[in-house]
């Protein structure tokens, strides 16, 4: 017996799944986490299922991580205290930011800064400067530099982040500096900027640097605690952490560069919902993850979900490669309120695991989704197999409290709640559909966390969406993406460069040096890589423009001649910038290559899983009830089913409500759906 | 003027507003009719409109305008736009009321009044910049507005429009920017509501002009283009919402948007305000030409029952330099309507605040120039009257509300590059914040929302310029109980041989503290500082030589601060000189904390001494405290203010005019232009 074990680390559960990589049997298990100490959920987990699958120390192959210990601190803005090093004449760079005040026209009246991540007594400036071109206009001062290290480590701050001008130019004065506080106070943890991201716009990288340093003593020390336990255990089996690029790290690499870990839990979930919409016969797809707070959606194509080069956490653009996930505040727990007494709104605000939605009975008083899924018998009022009940009086007493506000009946008003809640999802989705010019109707919608599977086809009729997917075990599927990522390392280096007066020469050698350094990275980590692949890009823009398109670079050994592959890339750049915003300039503007990157990864080998053939029972003895449930403008009796005894080939018609463990499913009515080889519940729209 | 007998307490009906106000500009210039037939039929449907529909429209809409926001971000080419988001895309009905959160300008009125509907087709892109024939909506020729017209089931329904700020339409001055004009014809090309696509062909001739008439062709083309990209997302999204919920449906929707923010204000918003007549003035610092001469803005704020108005009667005349500002009261109410979010946070501002909130404006004041007037820094008057209206509120909110500030100023370098090409760098520069009633101001940052800075390692690609420092200016932020915050300080060497630009106010005048609390420091750029060549240059200028070497240090002002210095948190003066942001010697000459020069720590006993006695020294706070230069003009009847008694005059001083107003006209020629 080989395992593979994946713990992914959520907000209110800790999931755990374990597969044999033969037979690919499979085990589940839900903690709840401990918020205060994550670590310890993880433990937890790993005993739980260890245990409860019998699964010996030797007989483990690999451990798989998600985590939002990274996202958490930096929301809550716990990180430890940290000193930086920067340019002389920038000591306020951090303060200045990008002048910007978010929100609307007015807001600079009320809206307060947030705190910066290191404050202005703990940042020191060195006099060594680098010019644009990254040669050397002032040489660096060793002794000030020392003095510098000295004087951090004697007021006992544990981190360090370096951050100076045109650095991703020419990173020598970083080096040298990140050398010189290492040999005066080794224990410090260091990141220079040039290291985590290698490009232009000095407030960025810095800020990305310092949040970087700011989370490493906390990872690390999260990583140690872990990797304890495991040598505890006897588990000697390497241990990776999901990035927020969809790809694995090693625990080491990670406490390096923990920022790239920043959205490492919802990325699973979209490389799952992927694996099971290829398995199902869908590449096309939007995966739909909602919880309690949140729903996290994505396009996939060709059973590739889209990149970014960067993204948002909480106020802070973060420039490391990440899924494209487009965040909507709308999760079971969402809040609806009325704005200016008047306009119904949902969330962002969550009543969160605590207090919880009102029929938690916890002391939550306002109105959120589950309440209004609830009033309206979406869900019944005991679900995960019976282990939790919720309070429809309570629920029904919030409601009606807001309908009154809105003079409309409490039905009427939970309907509202939930068609609001799903708009601003339907928002989402077209954000990341109808706004890249794709049609979310010739998409499938992959649903799936707690709360994705009880709205997906409301939401796929209000999209005009045909096909909607609802995997196994909705509520872990993160957890169990962790199983079916490859490990992954990304580099890139800004070099500014024109069409007309391209120095293939130089770019031939940074590629060069970029192959070698990702190359050498993946030989770090790929304990279980069968294969390696590195892929190329470069990022675009016309002359004039300050935001890039990135474009593969299809470099094969076949054709090293890197100034043809430039003209093809000019070429899918041009018509890319017509896909994204309508028009192009091909034959009319310049363009400009600002960044080349290379992608590398390390293949693991995939796990087996079974497929099960029809059995021959029919729906009928998986259903468990009846219950009145409120679809738009009319109740209607509604059969109930247990999804666990649902078997291959059953099919069924909505309206109805299947129930399990982890996630209850609401079939609409005009809605058909049928379960798969593979336990996958697969449904249609038929009206 | 109208006195207050044409306002009596029950004041309601409009009737009475158009009476008291017949000699006034009128509030708006756009004359579109509404159509009897789509009035009847919407205000069927919006009798049993369903409300969750109108919230699902509402943030259809809202969604729709982020999106094309985004695209144009991400598209266009003046950096002006890209970076500093000086550009706005909004929803306008059929009868041209913004749906959309505030767009302070830019409406489809003059298309209206121009085209007869039969004329208006689908496909059909317009385009205009022409000041004096945007019926009172566009501000200046760089401002180019693109209006898209919105059909659904072959019907018009409203526009998509978006304005933006290009980097240059030709006119005197590289970024058609002169700070000296005296008409507007040398400020740019002028371009009239026209067709630039005709039924989804483009008007290529058209396009043509506008393109060579401009310094960067290539930066104007791809702005436009991406203004009629982002317009055709809002077209599209809500053709979608109205291919979903009927098309009635939606646009009786928008009328319920409208009306919605209209009861909000005037259900939330004005009762916090007090009944009676309140005066508040600001000035700005001249009129380009004359250059000892400040020019007033004044507001007298009423208050009734169901509205507000404000009166601008002792606004200055149209001046003759370009700082006059042409658009129409119902502007006017946009832009200062969205300070009720000072009152009431989070509230959501559109077009239906000037049901309730209304500007008037006197005829031939600089709010309401005549053609052919030049108006290219027009943004003057929106920063001062944000200013006069913050002190209209101190007087009615018994100093309660957040101080003044100045929060846009541009510097710029023009040019030939080391390669011999024409260049201009110019960078839209927030400021410190006004100190509210509970909190410190803000430092640097802009009054435009997702305005951006620009990068050193950019400014550096791209310019011949060195940045030598980025960062805050120490002491700039308005001393109080809560600090203003601070400006920006900044130090850049120019490459090459070139000229110097500003477009700035709060250099001589500084921004207002309010109650107590002190003004905060005026902005300067010196060139090269501490050399024996150190020059100091004041005010807005066009064209200061520099040559290659040259250092400018430029500075941005700080807030004015909120409430007594004396009384602030000892340990946050303490916090505020170990970051630099406030030297030791301020913290003990305004705010009264003694420090350890070297520790910093408190001397808490030398601290309570020195309290007292700056205390007594000062004798009671005054409600507005305006510095130096505007005391010093006070007291010498150079400028009148309406409550003098209200004034701190305590630090005038005759000398300060001296420092201002020696070689006022080293760099702006005595004479010039024409009519």
């Amino acid at each position: 017996m080989t395992w593979r074990l994946a713990v992914d680390i959520g907000g209110t559960f800790t999931d755990v799944v374990a597969l044999e990589e033969t037979s690919g049997t499979l085990h589940l298990a839900k903690v709840r986490s401990t918020p205060d100490d994550p670590a310890q959920g993880f433990v937890n987990g790993l005993e739980h299922i260890t245990q409860y699958g019998e699964i010996a120390a030797h007989e483990v192959n690999a451990v798989f991580h998600g985590t939002t210990v990274a996202t958490n601190a930096i929301l809550e803005r716990k990180y430890s205290e940290l000193g930086l090093i920067i340019t002389a004449g920038y000591r306020e760079a951090l303060e200045c930011a990008r002048q910007t005040v978010p929100g609307e026209f007015g807001d600079i009246t009320w809206w307060i800064k947030p705190p910066r991540v290191v404050p202005l007594e703990r940042i020191r400036e060195i006099n060594a400067r680098m010019d644009v071109r990254g040669m050397v206009i002032q040489e660096l001062d060793r002794d000030e530099v020392a003095a510098i290290a000295q004087d951090f480590k004697a007021r006992g701050i544990q981190a360090v982040a370096v951050s100076l001008l045109h650095s991703y130019r020419n990173p020598a004065h970083e080096e040298e500096v990140r050398h010189i506080i290492h040999e005066v106070y080794p224990d410090c943890l260091i990141s220079i900027s040039s290291d985590i991201l290698r490009e232009y716009r000095e407030y960025e990288r810095t800020n990305t640097t310092c949040l970087n340093t700011a989370l490493m003593p906390l990872l690390s020390a999260y990583h140690t605690r872990i990797e304890q336990h495991l040598r505890e255990q006897d588990i000697k089996a390497p241990f990776y952490i999901m990035r927020s690029s969809g790809g694995l790290a090693q625990a080491q690499e990670v406490a390096r560069l923990p920022i790239a870990a920043a959205l490492s839990g919802p990325a699973a979930g979209v490389i799952a919902a992927t694996h099971f919409g290829t398995l199902s016969g869908s590449q096309d797809i939007i995966t739909f993850d909602m919880g309690g707070t949140s729903a996290d959606i994505c396009l996939v194509e060709g059973g590739q979900p889209r990149m970014l080069t960067e993204g948002k956490v909480d106020i802070y653009d973060l420039k490391t490669p990440m899924i494209e996930l487009h965040t909507v505040g709308a999760g079971g727990g969402s809040i609806a309120w009325l704005a200016g007494g008047r306009s119904l709104k949902v969330g962002p605000d969550s009543a969160g695991a605590n207090p919880g939605p009102a029929c938690y009975d916890r002391g939550g008083t306002q109105p959120t989704v589950t309440d209004a899924n609830l009033v309206l018998g979406r869900i019944t009022p005991t679900i995960a197999g019976g282990s939790v009940s919720l309070n429809l009086d309570q629920a029904t007493q919030v409601v009606a409290a807001l309908a009154a506000g809105l003079k409309l009946d409490t039905i009427a008003a939970a309907e509202g709640i939930l068609r609001i809640a799903v708009e601003n999802i339907a928002a989402g989705i077209r954000t990341v559909s109808v706004k890249r010019g794709r049609d979310p109707r010739s998409y499938a919608l992959v649903a799936f966390g707690g709360a994705g599977p009880l709205h997906a086809c409301y939401l796929a009729d209000w999209l005009g969406m045909q096909h909607v997917i609802i995997p196994p075990n909705p509520g872990v599927t993160s957890a169990y993406g962790l199983l079916l990522t490859d490990v992954r390392v990304d580099l890139v280096h800004t070099d500014v460069q024109r069409e007309d007066r391209l120095d293939v020469d130089r770019i031939t050698a940074e590629i060069q040096d970029l192959e070698r350094r990702v190359t050498a990275r993946l030989e770090d980590e790929g304990l279980l890589t069968h294969e390696t692949r590195l892929d190329h890009f470069v990022d675009m823009r016309y002359a004039g423009q300050a935001y890039e398109i990135r474009v593969p670079l299809a470099i094969d050994p076949a054709t090293p001649d890197i100034h043809t592959h430039i003209q093809r890339a000019i070429v899918a750049f041009h018509a890319s910038h017509k896909d994204r915003y309508g028009y192009s300039y091909a034959g009319k503007e310049l363009v400009e290559l600002v960044n080349v990157g290379v992608t590398g990864l390390g293949l693991l080998t995939r796990p087996h899983v079974p497929q099960a053939q029809p059995a021959g029972k029919s729906p009928e003895h998986a259903r468990t009830g009846q219950t009145a449930v409120y679809f738009s403008k009319s109740t209607l009796d509604t059969p109930v089913y247990d999804r666990s005894a649902l078997q291959t080939g059953n099919e069924l018609s909505g309206p109805a409500i299947i129930q399990q463990y982890d996630a209850t499913t609401v079939v609409e009515p005009g809605w058909s759906g049928r379960v798969d080889q593979w336990g996958t519940l697969r449904l249609e729209r038929t009206h | 003027m109208a006195d207050q007998q044409h306002f009596p307490h029950t004041y309601y009906d409009k009737a009475d507003e158009d009476v008291a106000f017949q000699d006034y500009a009128p509030f708006r210039y756009g004359q579109v009719a509404r159509d009897p037939d789509t009035v009847s039929r919407i205000d069927a449907l919006r009798k049993n409109l369903d409300p969750i529909l109108v919230d699902i429209v509402d943030g259809g809409i809202e969604a729709a305008i982020m999106e094309a926001e985004a695209a144009v971000e991400r598209t266009a080419r003046s950096t002006i736009i890209r970076e500093q988001h000086d550009y706005r895309a909004s929803l306008n009905t059929l009868d041209c009321l913004s749906v959309s959160r505030v767009s302070w300008a830019a409406t489809a009125d003059p298309i209206r009044m121009k085209f007869p509907a039969e004329r208006i087709y689908e496909g059909d892109v317009f385009i205009y910049n022409d000041v004096y024939e945007s019926a009172g909506t566009i501000g200046h020729l760089p401002d180019y507005c693109v209006v898209t017209p919105i059909f659904w089931d072959g019907r018009l329904i409203g526009f998509a429009q978006i304005f933006g700020h290009v980097n240059d339409v030709g006119g005197r001055m590289a970024g058609s920017w002169p700070s000296t004009s005296t008409s507007i014809f040398e400020e740019g090309t002028i371009c009239p509501p026209v067709k630039l696509y005709e039924k989804g062909q483009l008007n290529e001739g058209l396009y043509d002009v506008l393109l060579r008439n401009s310094r960067f062709p290539e930066d104007l083309r791809g702005d436009i283009d991406a203004f009629v990209g982002a317009n055709e997302v809002i077209r599209r999204r809500v053709t979608e919402l109205c291919d979903r919920f009927g098309g009635n449906e939606v646009e009786a929707a928008f009328y319920e948007i409208l009306d919605r923010c209209a009861e909000v204000v005037r259900e939330k918003g004005l009762p916090l305000f007090p009944e009676g007549e309140f005066i508040g003035e600001d000035f700005i610092e001249n009129d380009g030409l004359t250059l000892d001469k400040p020019v007033k803005l004044q507001i007298t704020m009423r208050k009734y029952p169901d509205k507000m108005v404000l009166d601008f009667a002792g606004t200055s005349p149209q001046a003759k330099g370009p700082i006059n500002w042409p658009v129409d009261g119902r502007h006017y109410s946009k832009w200062l309507g969205a300070f009720f979010k000072a009152q009431i946070p989070g509230i959501i501002i559109n077009e239906g605040v000037t049901q309730v909130f209304r500007c008037r404006i006197p005829q031939g004041t600089i709010l309401s120039p005549e053609f052919p007037a030049p108006v290219v820094s027009r943004m003057t008057c929106m920063l001062r009257m944000i200013s006069a209206y913050t002190v209209a509120l101190a007087k009615a909110f018994d100093g309660e509300v957040v101080a003044d500030m100045q929060n846009i100023q541009i510097y710029g370098l023009y040019g030939q590059d080391l390669e011999g090409r024409l260049f201009l760098m110019r960078e839209i520069f927030g400021a410190g914040s006004g100190a509210r009633p509970y909190a410190d101001g803000t430092d640097a940052v802009d009054l435009v929302p997702y305005s951006k800075n620009l990068p050193a390692e950019f400014i550096e690609q791209r310019f011949p310029v060195e940045v030598l420092r980025v960062g805050l200016a120490t002491d700039s932020g308005g001393a109080g109980k809560y600090r203003g915050g601070l400006g920006y300080e900044k130090e850049i060497r120019t490459l090459v041989d070139g000229y110097y630009l500003t477009v700035t106010e709060r250099t001589a005048f500084a921004c207002t503290g309010i109650k107590g609390g002190k003004w905060g420091a005026p902005s300067s750029s010196i060139k090269n500082p501490d050399t024996p060549e150190e020059e100091a240059v004041y005010f807005s200028r066009d064209a200061i030589p520099v040559k290659a070497g040259d250092i400018i240090r430029l500075t941005t002002p700080g807030g004015g601060g909120w409430g007594d210095p004396l009384e602030r948190d000892i340990d946050a003066v303490r916090m505020d000189v170990v970051r630099k942001l406030v030297s030791p010697e301020r913290a003990e000459r305004d705010y009264g904390v003694v420090l350890d020069p070297v520790t910093h720590e408190v001397d808490q006993s030398a601290t309570a001494q020195l309290r007292k006695r700056l205390a007594e020294k000062r004798g009671p706070v005054k409600l507005i405290d305006r510095g130096p230069y505007a005391e010093t003009l006070i007291k010498k009847g150079l400028l009148d203010v309406s409550d003098p008694e209200l004034e701190c005059l305590d630090c005038a001083d005759d000398a300060v005019l001296d420092h201002y107003w020696k070689d006022l006209y080293k760099y702006t020629p005595r004479t010039l232009g024409g009519a």
